[in-house]
Parts: structure tokens; sequence; C-alpha cells
């Protein structure tokens, strides 16, 4: 497995692409870890990707990846989509029907030259846990695993760069957040930078560490989820199914040897995934609501890393769920829960109560300067 | 009896052959490749299928002739004429049969699903490995479905290969032609028993086709 800190992909484009009745316009560059390109249906988001893969030319300008031209029109440059080394996963897995899934994970591996392979394939398979459906029929395996499968099978050519048209598209909402936990694993635990497509702003605050905002084929801004969930304040969300959470902190261990980090609110540690910060930088924590678990005890034989203690403020009951709003250290943690479990656990305001949170789903940004102020 | 069976069965199976290769890359560029003037190509490969076997047999018989086109060059460059031999009886079999293995191997190709074909170019695969790879292993039955209906369709040809074989005994005399010769010569019990021999071949490709349809079916319904 590859654990050295590889460059940052940068990625360079100045497109146009016209199609009857609409054009993408596309102008930027970008050294994020993990992309979201968001934007409403019809946007141009798939397009954008398309073409970065080579699967569309644009009609005129350039693309480049990690200061390689991949597309100028210029200089009539067209790398094809077989030589780029990007990983692209559509929205449907596109497992190939008449190979079972080891044969559709080295489909790929196969075409790949020994000395381009960078991930081995055996932690692929295990960060992925497909390990128990290796020999089965691709038609014989649920929705979610075939997401996982089509994800090993890019991961097997060792792509530069990882393209995803949403692929969650299409699953059930437990499966998304699954697939969207694995995404974040893979990218982490390999390296890996990626450009994700989404028309959700639940899934970009969950993966993105850029997003490129498209509205009608041009990119309106270029944004960090911090400032973005500024502009999107957290209490208009409760009118979505899961509430953001946003926690600002100080990192007191980048990374310990487990390959986790600590950050600390006045004497509380939460133990996150892997930092690129120092420590005693500021950093964000952005937590999903589903993410969370109430508990009124402490529990501690739970295969989770954190269990903080938090204080009810508030608690609101809407048609089908309750909203339990806690205080951690001055600032506001929200969790929905349904309401057949708010009325077992007999919550009341000021009760203390601890909530669950494994290190995976908190995800960490360096905190921008007007927030630190 | 023997040598009108085995001549049959010889142009059949060269006229699959030969249709083959052609009737994929016909397909791959109308259905995949939506080349330009796609529509037109699928209109003027069906054309055999719309006109009667003798007019094919008269233009083959005008063009690769001894004072055709084609017939003058190959005379000149190796002092040979296909006309009149089983070779010119295959070409035009092949030419007759061809609209029927295409159409086939058309309609399961254009039932692969695009984003297959994508995935595995995104994975590192040239078109020639996309298509050898993805594109006919999922047109299979297809394939296979128009390739038999092409070699049925092969043994049965009479009218154009009478134009440009003759009905040599021995040399160009296939089933069919063997079958109008007995009855012309009032031969019926050599006409019955090559019309046997016809009918029983075509039961058996057929037969074979249906297994390994069957077969395909027993398959999917595994993997479901």
């Amino acid at each position: 497995m590859n654990k050295q800190n590889q460059p940052f992909i940068i990625s360079e484009v100045n497109f146009t692409k016209t199609y009857p009745g609409f054009t993408l316009s596309c102008n930027f560059k970008t050294d994020s870890t993990r992309t979201a390109i968001f934007g409403p249906s019809g946007s141009g988001k798939s397009t954008l990707l398309n073409c970065l893969s080579g699967f569309s030319n644009p009609d005129a300008g350039f693309i480049k990846i990690n200061g390689k031209e991949v597309f100028s029109s210029t200089n009539k440059i067209n790398i094809p989509a077989n030589k780029r080394r990007l990983g692209h996963i559509l929205q449907t897995p596109s497992l190939f029907p008449h190979m079972n899934v080891i044969q559709n994970i080295y489909y790929g591996l196969n075409l790949t030259p020994l000395h381009l392979r960078k991930f081995d394939l055996d932690q692929i398979i295990n960060l992925l846990e497909i390990k128990n459906i290796l020999n089965k029929n691709v038609n014989n395996i649920s929705g979610g695993q075939s997401q996982r499968v089509a994800l090993a099978r890019t991961l097997a050519t060792s792509p530069d760069l990882l393209l995803l048209d949403e692929p969650w598209t299409g699953l059930e909402k437990r499966l998304v957040s699954t697939i969207i936990d694995y995404i974040k694993i893979v990218s982490n635990e390999l390296n890996l930078p990626l450009f994700f497509v989404s028309h959700d702003i639940k899934d970009v605050y969950e993966i993105a560490n850029q997003i490129i905002i498209l509205n009608e084929g041009k990119i309106s801004s270029i944004i960090d989820p911090i400032t973005l969930l500024k502009q999107n304040p957290i209490t208009d969300q409760f009118k979505q199914p899961n509430i953001i959470n946003k926690i600002e902190t100080r990192v007191k261990t980048p990374a310990t040897i487990s390959n986790l980090s600590l950050v600390s609110l006045n004497g509380i540690e939460i133990v996150c995934s892997k930092l690129k910060l120092n420590q005693g930088d500021h950093a964000t924590l952005i937590l999903n609501s589903k993410d969370i678990i109430i508990s009124k005890d402490k529990v501690t034989n739970l295969a989770v890393e954190n269990m903080i203690p938090v204080i009810i403020s508030n608690i609101c009951k809407t048609n089908s769920k309750t909203v339990i709003k806690t205080i951690l250290d001055g600032q506001s943690v929200s969790i929905d829960i349904p309401e057949h479990t708010s009325n077992t656990l007999n919550l009341n305001t000021g009760m203390e109560v601890y909530l669950a949170i494994k290190a995976s789903n908190i995800n960490v940004y360096p905190q921008s300067t007007d927030t630190q102020n | 009896m023997i040598f009108p069976i085995v001549l049959s069965i010889q142009i059949a199976i060269l006229a699959t052959l030969i249709n083959l290769p052609i009737a994929l890359i016909f397909s791959w560029l109308i259905v995949k490749k939506q080349i330009r003037g796609s529509a037109a190509l699928e209109v003027l490969m069906t054309i055999p299928l719309a006109i009667p076997p003798t007019i094919i047999g008269f233009f083959v018989l005008v063009i690769f002739g001894i004072n055709g086109p084609i017939g003058t060059i190959t005379n000149n460059l190796f002092g040979f004429n296909i006309i009149f031999t089983w070779l010119a009886a295959t070409l035009v079999t092949a030419i007759i049969s061809f609209p029927l293995m295409a159409r086939a191997i058309i309609v399961s190709m254009s039932e692969v699903e695009p984003s297959l074909e994508k995935t595995a170019l995104g994975l590192g695969a040239g078109p020639v490995k996309v298509f050898f790879s993805i594109t006919m292993p999922l047109s299979y039955r297809g394939i296979v479905a128009g390739s038999l209906i092409c070699f049925v369709r092969a043994l049965s040809e009479f009218g154009a290969t009478i134009i440009v074989a003759g009905n040599m005994p021995g040399k160009t005399q296939t089933i069919s032609l063997a079958i109008y010769s007995a009855i012309q010569s009032g031969d019926e019990s050599t006409a019955f028993s090559l019309s046997a021999v016809a009918l029983g071949i075509a039961i058996a490709s057929l037969v074979v086709y249906n297994i390994l349809l069957k077969k395909d079916k027993r398959t999917l319904n595994q993997n479901e």
C-alpha cells in the first residue's frame, strides 16, 4: 500500500463544451484532495467530469492534470480516456455481467502495467469489505456491494485521480452513507485525490474540502465547505433530513500511532481521522447528525472512539422525528432521532447525555481566518 | 449423392466464416461508432434480402465474368476466373445470407449497455480490447443466432448459384441444384433423399441454436 505522501494532483481546467441549447464553460485550478462539483441537475456537472476523463471532448481550451496536458485544442493534444489514468466511476456500477466479482476487479488490474500498480489489491478488498463476495456472480450481490466492487475495480488500476459521478444515485439512504464512508476511507488510506459530482449539499459537506459550484454551465464560485456552511446556516438545515454540525476546536495531536488524531475542546478530547494540520492549529469539525448516537449512560464496551458528555439544551419535536439540541463547551450540536426512540429514552432539557461518534465519521477542516476571529 | 451434400456444407461454412467478421465490423460501425451514413449503410446491407437472388447472381456474373471489371483483372493477373467454380457459388451465397447475420448482430449489439463499454475504456482498455472483451461476449446470442441463420440460408441457396456457378455435377452442384436436377430427370428417390438430408441439416442447426439459447437462459436464471 502506498503510505507515502503523494503530491496532491493539481488540476487546471479552462475549456468550453457546447451542446444544442447548452454551453459548459469551466475555468479553475485546484490542488484540493477532495473536490466536489456541486450544482442543480442540468448544470453541467457530469459533462465536466466526462471532459476530465476523456469520455467527452471539449470544443476548445485545455485540461491539465498534475501539470500534464491531457487535452489542448491549441496544441492538438487529446489523450484518450483509456490512457489518462483517471478512475471514472459512473452513477450505475456498470459491472460486467459476464464476469464474476473478482474477474471484474482483475479486468482493470490486468490492463495496468506492473510499474504503475501503486495500490495493494488485498488492502483494497479489505478496505471495501468485499472479500466474502469475490467469487459471486455480479447479479447476485446487492446494490451497495455492487458499488463497492465498482470502486474496487477502479482502484485496482491505481488511478492518479478518482472521478465519481454520484455513484450512490439510486441507492437507499442507509447505503448512500455507507458508500460515502467507504469513499472517505479509501481516499484517506490510499492518499487518492478525488473529484465527485453531487447535487446534495449533505454529501458535499461530508466528503469535500473544496467545492466548485456550477450553475447553468458556468462556475458561480469555488468555495470551501466552512464558508459554504456559513452562507447556508445550520438552522436552515432543520428542514433537511440530516443536520450538519460544525464544532470549532484546536489540534492536540496531529497523528497518533493508530493513524488517528486528537483535537481538544477545553479539556474535552475528540478522536478523529488523520489530519494534515499541526499541533495547536484551529480546526473545524463537521458532523452529520446521522452519525451521532445519543446515550443516557457512558457506554464503555462500544466500538466507537468518542463518548462525549453534553447537556441537552432544547428538544424540538416535528412530525416524524425529534431534534435534540445539546451544548458541547458552549457550542451547539444537534442530533435527530426517531420520535419513538425519543419517547423510550425519556430525555429532558438540562439532562447530561453522551454522544457516541466514530472517528471516521468526523470530517476535519482547517479553520478559516474569519471563523477564528 | 455425397458430393452435393459436402459441397453445400463447405460453401455454407465458408460463407458464414466470410460474413462473420464483416458483419461484426458493420454492426460495430453502425451501432457503436454511429458513423455518418449509418442509416444508408444499414439499408445497403439489407438490399440482398429485398431483391431476387437471380439479380445478385446476374450482377456477380457481370462484375466477375471474363469481361467484367474484376473478372478481367483476375484473368490478367492469375489467368483465373471464379465464374462457374464453387468459389463463385460461395461468393453469391455469402452476399445473399449476409443481411440475416448482420441484422441479428446489430440487434444484439445495440442491447449492450454503452456504460459497460465506457467503463472498460476508463479502466484502460483500448477500443479493440473493449470490443473483444465486452461488446462481443455480451452480443454472443445475436452472433450465434446470426451465424446459424446465415448457415441455414446458405445451405438452401439456389437462384444466384445456378447463374454464377452453373449446375455441374461433381464440380459446382450443391444440394439445391442436385434436387432440381433429380426432379428434372424424374429421379424422385434422389430428390427425396437429398431433401431429407437438407432438412436434417437445417433442423440440426436450429436444434443447436435452441440448445445454446436455453443454456444461455439457464445461466441467466442462475445469476438472478
